[in-house]
C-alpha cells in the first residue's frame, strides 16, 4: 500500500509547507492509514536521533579551547631573543676573541739590503755607471737646428 | 583582542558539543568527531569570526565540519566499531555504567542506522533532527539547492524507516522463537 502523499507528510512534520496546504493535508494524514503511519515512524525517528546523546568530555573541551585560543606558533627566524646585557656583553666578548683567533695576522717582512756599491769593484762599478751613460744612443750623426718664425710656429 | 576572544568562547560554547554529535554521528567515532570540531573552530578563529555576519558562525562552521569530515571519510581512517562503542563508554561522565551502557547501545543503533544512508542524506537529516534547521539553512550548510535537501531528506526517513521495521522485525522473530 501507498499513497503519493507521503513526501508531503515530511515536509509538514518540518513545517516547510504553506499554512493553506498544510490545513489541506491535515485531514488526509488523519483519514489516509499510509500516511498516518508514515508520520508516525517519522515522529519515532526524530525522537531516536534527537536522543543520541552526547556528554562531551569537560576536559577535552577545555584543552581544546586552549589550544585554539593559543597563540599561533612564531617561526625560528622571526622569534626574538630576550638576554640580560652582562649575557649579551659576554658573547660578544667571545666572538671578538674568536674572530681574533681566525684571522690571519700580517707579520713583518724584512725589506732587501741597499745596493751599496763598493768603490774598489771596478766591474760592479762600470755596470752601474754604463746605465746612466747615454753616449750609447750617440750613433755620430748631427743634430740639426731648425729655426722657425715665431709667427709660423703659432699657427 | 580581548573581546574577539570572548566572542568566539561564546560561540565555541553555544556550538561545541552540537557539532561533535552531528560529527559523530556522521562519522560514527568520537575521537575523530573531537578532531575535526576543534579542527573546524581552529579555522574559525584563524579566518576571523569578525569577518563573518551575526548569526552566521554556526552555519560556517557546519559546513568546514562536513568538507573536513568527507575528507576523513575518503582517507577510510575509521577504526573498529568495537572501539568507538568502548570510547563512548569510558568517555561518560555518569557515575551509572548500567544507563551508560544503555545510552550507549542506544547511541550505537541511531549510528547504525544512519551509517546505511548516502552521506548527503545523512547529513541533511541530522542537520534537520538535530539541529533543527530549516531547509534553506542546510541548503546553505550543503551547498545544494532546497529542492535537493527536501528529495534528501524524505528519502533519508523512508530508507530509515525501511531498516527500522527490518530491525524490528527481526527482533520480535527472535522474541518469538
Amino acid at each position: 500500500m501507498s499513497c503519493n502523499l507521503t513526501e508531503k507528510v515530511s515536509l509538514l512534520l518540518d513545517g516547510e509547507l504553506a499554512a493553506d496546504e498544510a490545513e489541506r493535508l491535515e485531514p488526509h494524514v488523519t483519514a489516509c492509514p499510509v500516511c498516518r503511519t508514515a508520520r508516525e515512524d517519522f515522529v519515532r525517528l526524530r525522537r531516536q536521533i534527537k536522543a543520541y546523546e552526547y556528554t562531551p568530555n569537560t576536559e577535552a573541551r577545555r584543552r581544546a579551547l586552549a589550544h585554539i585560543l593559543a597563540p599561533p606558533p612564531v617561526p625560528l627566524w622571526r622569534r626574538r631573543l630576550a638576554l640580560p646585557v652582562p649575557v649579551f656583553a659576554v658573547i660578544g666578548l667571545m666572538i671578538a676573541v674568536a674572530v681574533w683567533a681566525i684571522l690571519p695576522r700580517r707579520t713583518v717582512q724584512p725589506s732587501p739590503a741597499p745596493l751599496v756599491l763598493q768603490p774598489n769593484d771596478a766591474a760592479t762599478a762600470h755596470a752601474a755607471q754604463s746605465r746612466f751613460d747615454l753616449s750609447r744612443f750617440d750613433h755620430g750623426e748631427r743634430a740639426e737646428i731648425y729655426t722657425v718664425p715665431r709667427a709660423a710656429a703659432m699657427r | 583582542m580581548a573581546s574577539h576572544n570572548e566572542e568566539f568562547t561564546s560561540v565555541f560554547d553555544a556550538v561545541y558539543a552540537n557539532l561533535c554529535r552531528f560529527l559523530e554521528c556522521l562519522l560514527g567515532e568520537r575521537a575523530a568527531a573531537q578532531d575535526i570540531a576543534q579542527e573546524s573552530f581552529l579555522r574559525l578563529h584563524r579566518f576571523g569570526l569578525y569577518r563573518l555576519p551575526p548569526d552566521e558562525a554556526r552555519f560556517w562552521l557546519f559546513r568546514v565540519a562536513r568538507n573536513l569530515a568527507l575528507n576523513e571519510m575518503r582517507k577510510q581512517r575509521t577504526r573498529s566499531r568495537l572501539s568507538a562503542q568502548a570510547a563512548v563508554a569510558f568517555n561518560d561522565p555518569s557515575p551509572d555504567p548500567e544507563g551508560a551502557l544503555l545510552r550507549a547501545e542506544s547511541n550505537q543503533l541511531v549510528r547504525d542506522l544512519l551509517g546505511h544512508l548516502p552521506e548527503r542524506q545523512r547529513t541533511a537529516l541530522l542537520l534537520r533532527e538535530q539541529e533543527e534547521m530549516s531547509y534553506r539553512e542546510i541548503a546553505r550548510v550543503l551547498g545544494v539547492s532546497e529542492g535537493n535537501v527536501k528529495t534528501d531528506i524524505f528519502r533519508a526517513r523512508r530508507l530509515l524507516r525501511e531498516r527500522w521495521h527490518e530491525l524490528h522485525g527481526a527482533a520480535a522473530k527472535l522474541c518469538e522463537r
